[in-house]
């Protein structure tokens, strides 16, 4: 039957009541915005403090014994309250609850981010439509919805978001009547609104089509004028997005006053995993480059015995005898590669090594893999003082060897399965750092 | 479901003091033609998942009887027209309160009811001239021109049922849209609704979304008025009506305007800005004067072309354990005891939110006596004023918040009927409530329903009468019970 989206819900035959503003509710508010960034992010992160303080009092009021924790809301969190407009994770009882903050409904239109209704992270039990009128220092509650109702309306009826990450949907897709939401509030099991499970997606590395310049985007960044979504696809941003710790790098990179700072390594990193197409080691065992390390100038050394006629590559094949020697347990002709990288007009090189730690075990999940960063120069020189090899992963940083006393070689070694990625950045305290396309253990 | 009967029962403006401002009646003319046609079929009852694909398919087969003009049918086209005029009266009603309640703090539904309810079905109206005349039909056939149009034959004359699936509007749609256009409606709305707001206020509302509807030069102006007035009305924690900018703000936004090439200052600037304000006093500006969305938008499948079937959360569904005729006479036997006790704590409830308030905690005392001068000797709450010792009406209606303490009244009642009736009624499955969100609110709204026709219906509509109340309700009966008790107890 479909008269939900047919015919506009019965209204509640007593209009809502406005439900006034205090000083205090309107202080907070004020505050919560200063955290933000850009004048527009400022007044919309105002309007949802206000929802927000209104909501919690209506509440409060009407059902004294839920418990409300405003602790995690993301209007805490200032940023995640930069790049999501709305007021998410209002946790109540064991319900999360996500507050779309509005001047006016007139045109019946809610605006809601796509984050909220699709990124787990930030999904809630309930949205509710908040109308603020903030001249007469009053909010409004204009309806909610439970998350499983506007996820089925929104897979029927093929919405088209706006550039801006966010959909626009009809008002009466929301229930009218506000003491529903506390009846669901007060009766309902918690686990009868299923939310999507939360999980990063490590494959969509597909999608990632448009190779984004990481520094040209920190560079947007800084400029308020360019928000994420002007700069990235959606696909790209849900990536940023879900990544709390990147959101926090990226808002202390906006915030910091000076523009000649480098960005922080951390930043670069996490940035480069979540947006960089990756090289895909496992292809390697197989003898073969994918397109990706063809572009960026890897090459691999045949096992067999074909010495390469260039000096420097003897130096790194003894490197790797001298760390066999020193009982790493490489294989007799391990797969390897080299990338030439020409860094502040040091001619850098770096050989990276893969192999499987057992033999033995069948190419599945469970096989374990090594991968060996082998940092030199392309001469016969030694490594500048103060260089670093920094090898990190989603979690953090795995090994950062420094080159000193003119060492000519750094090595890190890591090891992983597959789907495990891991990122290289080459620092050195006077320059920026380089952060190198990010390695996968994939098979083909 | 929406009943067959909205195709003969008309809503006809009731300006009687106690009522919701209409009054249902039956045309049997309507009634008859309807059951004459076929039109009232079963299949309704056998398909209830197709029914809003059958109320399109009737009404696009009358809306052609309505249509059509050759005048041995002009009998037939009139009552095809009077079932649908009766249809859209409930549209239009509709069309009224979704208004009304973005400015509930201005006025009610029932306030713009008299400007779009102007048919009163006891003519049989034609349309002439290719559509574009309404005529009066006597009994004898002759045609007469009518002193003014009707808005439900306008609604029906403008809507296109036959437009291609992906740009036609329903009709309930196309009424709202048309319902909103009407020239004195908007009139009251941007007099009574958005006067209130100041200039600087309206300005302040325009998203950034909106902001695309306007042309480059204006979009520049709202935009440095936005970057300095909302950043300073933040910063200076400015609350209350908004004050005109300052000359040092308009100096500013003068400055960001220069970076795009406008040369606008001082007073100049002012006033451009107050031009666009007045502009947004039409509530056009917000709504875009174009047509309503497409039903294709929200409501037709964009492959089929069908209306498209969704579940729909509201509907009655078998799960219900209970019948609703035995909601109903357990309800009938807990009512009045649920809602004294309602009452109560809705009463207590509303005097400690009272006290909590800052600006009103001095007279949360008074309420009781201020209700009682209301409820029971039936003055306004401009009369009352000075009696409590408070300066106007506003702060009559903040403290004693009538609408406030009923919803609360409301709200409590169901609960209590919703509590007592899991506790005693041994078929609701508690699991069930607790693990489906249909079934819960399927149940909540079966007591809502009940209660709202045994006792808020009529409590609500005293209170949206502003002449002449008498305040007969259940709910104001109990209510002067309870005071009386309060102040017995007082006065022991």
């Amino acid at each position: 039957m479909s008269y939900a989206t047919l015919e506009y819900p019965p209204l509640p035959i007593i209009p809502p009541d406005p439900i006034p503003l205090t000083q205090t509710d309107i202080q907070q508010a004020i505050q919560l915005s200063d955290a933000v960034l850009g004048e527009e992010c400022q007044w919309q992160t105002y309007l949802q403090g206000l929802a927000l303080m209104g909501f919690t009092t209506w509440l409060r009021e009407r059902s004294p014994h839920l418990s409300v924790q405003l602790e995690h809301c993301s209007l805490w969190q200032p940023e995640v309250a930069t790049v999501i407009p709305a007021a998410c994770k209002l946790i109540v009882g064991d319900f999360s609850l996500c507050l779309l903050a509005t001047e006016h409904l007139w045109h019946e239109l809610v605006n809601i981010p796509r984050a909220v209704l699709e990124l787990p992270t930030f999904t809630a039990h309930f949205y509710v439509v908040i109308e603020v009128q903030e001249e007469e220092e009053q909010v409004v509650i204009q309806g909610f919805a439970r998350f499983d109702q506007l996820d089925a309306y929104r897979r029927s009826h093929t919405l088209s978001p706006h550039p801006d990450w966010s959909y626009s949907l009809p008002l009466h897709w929301f229930d009218p009547e506000p003491n529903h939401l506390l009846t669901y509030l007060q009766v309902l099991d918690p686990a009868a609104i299923i939310l999507p499970e939360s999980a990063m997606d490590t494959s969509a590395d597909q999608t990632l089509d448009h190779p984004i310049d990481v520094y040209q985007l920190l560079a947007g960044l800084k400029s308020s004028n360019c928000p994420l979504w002007q700069q990235l696809s959606w696909e790209q941003g849900q990536r940023v997005l879900q990544n709390l710790e990147l959101l926090r790098l990226c808002y202390q990179w906006q915030q910091a006053p000076n523009t000649e700072d480098s960005p922080n390594v951390r930043l670069l990193e996490l940035l480069t995993l979540a947006l960089q197409r990756v090289v895909r080691l496992g292809r390697w065992l197989q003898g073969e480059l994918d397109d990706m390390a063809n572009q960026l100038g890897l090459f691999l050394l045949p096992t067999t015995a074909m010495v390469a006629p260039m000096l420097s590559l003897d130096r790194f094949e003894a490197a790797i005898a001298e760390l066999r020697n020193q009982s790493m347990d490489i294989p007799p002709q391990p797969t390897r590669a080299y990338q030439d990288l020409d860094w502040q007009d040091v001619p850098l090189r770096l050989c990276i090594l893969t192999w499987r730690v057992s033999e033995n075990a069948a190419l599945d999940d469970q096989a374990r893999f090594s991968v060996l960063f082998i940092l030199g120069m392309q001469t016969n020189a030694t490594l500048p003082d103060g260089l670093k090899l920094r090898v990190s992963n989603a979690i953090g940083v795995l090994h950062e060897p420094i080159a000193e006393f003119d060492d000519p070689f750094l090595f890190a070694r890591v090891q992983g399965q597959l789907g495990d990625t891991f990122v290289v950045t080459i620092c050195h305290i006077n320059c920026p750092p380089l952060t190198l396309a990010p390695y996968q253990l994939t098979l083909a | 479901m929406v009943p067959l009967s909205r195709y003969w029962e008309i809503l006809r403006l009731d300006p009687a003091a106690d009522g919701v401002g209409y009054k249902r009646q039956l045309l049997p003319l309507a009634m008859e033609f309807f059951q004459v046609q076929g039109l009232a079929p079963e299949g309704l009852k056998q398909m209830p998942g197709r029914s809003s694909l059958l109320h399109y398919t009737t009404q696009q087969y009358l809306h052609q009887l309505f249509r059509t003009q050759s005048p041995w049918n002009a009998f037939q086209a009139a009552t095809a027209g009077l079932c649908l005029r009766c249809y859209v009266s409930y549209a239009i009603v509709h069309a009224c309160q979704r208004l009304a309640r973005f400015f509930t703090s201005y006025f009610t539904y029932r306030d713009l009811l008299p400007f779009v309810l102007d048919d009163d079905g006891k003519t049989l109206i034609v349309l002439r001239h290719h559509d574009q005349q309404q005529l009066g039909l006597d009994a004898d056939g002759t045609m007469r021109s009518l002193p003014f149009p009707i808005v439900s034959v306008e609604i029906l004359r403008t809507y296109d049922p036959n437009r291609p699936a992906a740009t036609r509007a329903s009709l309930e749609n196309w009424a709202y849209y048309c319902v909103r256009q009407q020239g004195q409606l908007k009139d009251f709305i941007a007099k009574q609704g958005l006067c209130r707001l100041s200039n600087w206020a309206l300005l302040n509302r325009v998203s950034h979304r909106q902001l695309e509807g306007f042309s480059p030069h204006d979009r520049a102006l709202i935009s440095a008025f936005h970057r300095v007035y909302r950043r300073d009305r933040r910063r200076q924690h400015q609350t209350g009506k908004c004050p005109d900018p300052t000359p040092a703000q308009l100096q500013e936004m003068s400055g960001y305007l220069q970076q795009v090439g406008i040369n606008l200052r001082g007073a100049a600037l002012l006033h451009k800005l107050q031009t666009l304000a007045m502009g947004l006093r039409q509530l056009e500006q917000w709504v875009g004067g174009v047509a309503p969305p497409a039903i294709s938008i929200d409501e037709l499948d964009s492959e089929t072309g069908q209306v498209s079937q969704l579940p729909d959360p509201r509907a009655e569904n078998n799960v219900m354990a209970i019948e609703r005729q035995e909601i109903q006479d357990f309800c009938h036997e807990q009512l009045v005891r649920s809602l004294a006790q309602a009452i109560t704590v809705g009463l207590s409830e509303h005097v400690a939110s009272i006290q909590r308030r800052p600006r009103y905690a001095k007279f949360a005392n008074c309420i009781l006596q201020g209700l009682w001068l209301i409820y029971s000797q039936g003055k306004s709450q401009t009369e009352i004023a000075p009696l409590l010792g408070m300066t106007n009406q506003i702060q009559v209606s903040r403290v004693l918040g009538l609408t406030e303490l009923l919803n609360r009244v409301r709200r409590h009642t169901v609960e209590m009927l919703f509590h007592s009736l899991v506790k005693l009624v041994e078929d609701l499955d508690l699991v069930q409530i607790q693990s489906q969100p249909d079934y819960l609110n399927n149940l909540q709204t079966a007591i809502e329903s009940f209660v709202d026709e045994e006792i808020f219906q009529a409590a609500a509509a005293e209170l949206m009468t502003t002449k002449g109340r008498a305040f007969d309700s259940l709910y104001a009966q109990q209510l002067r019970h309870q005071i009386q008790t309060y102040q017995e107890v007082n006065l022991a």
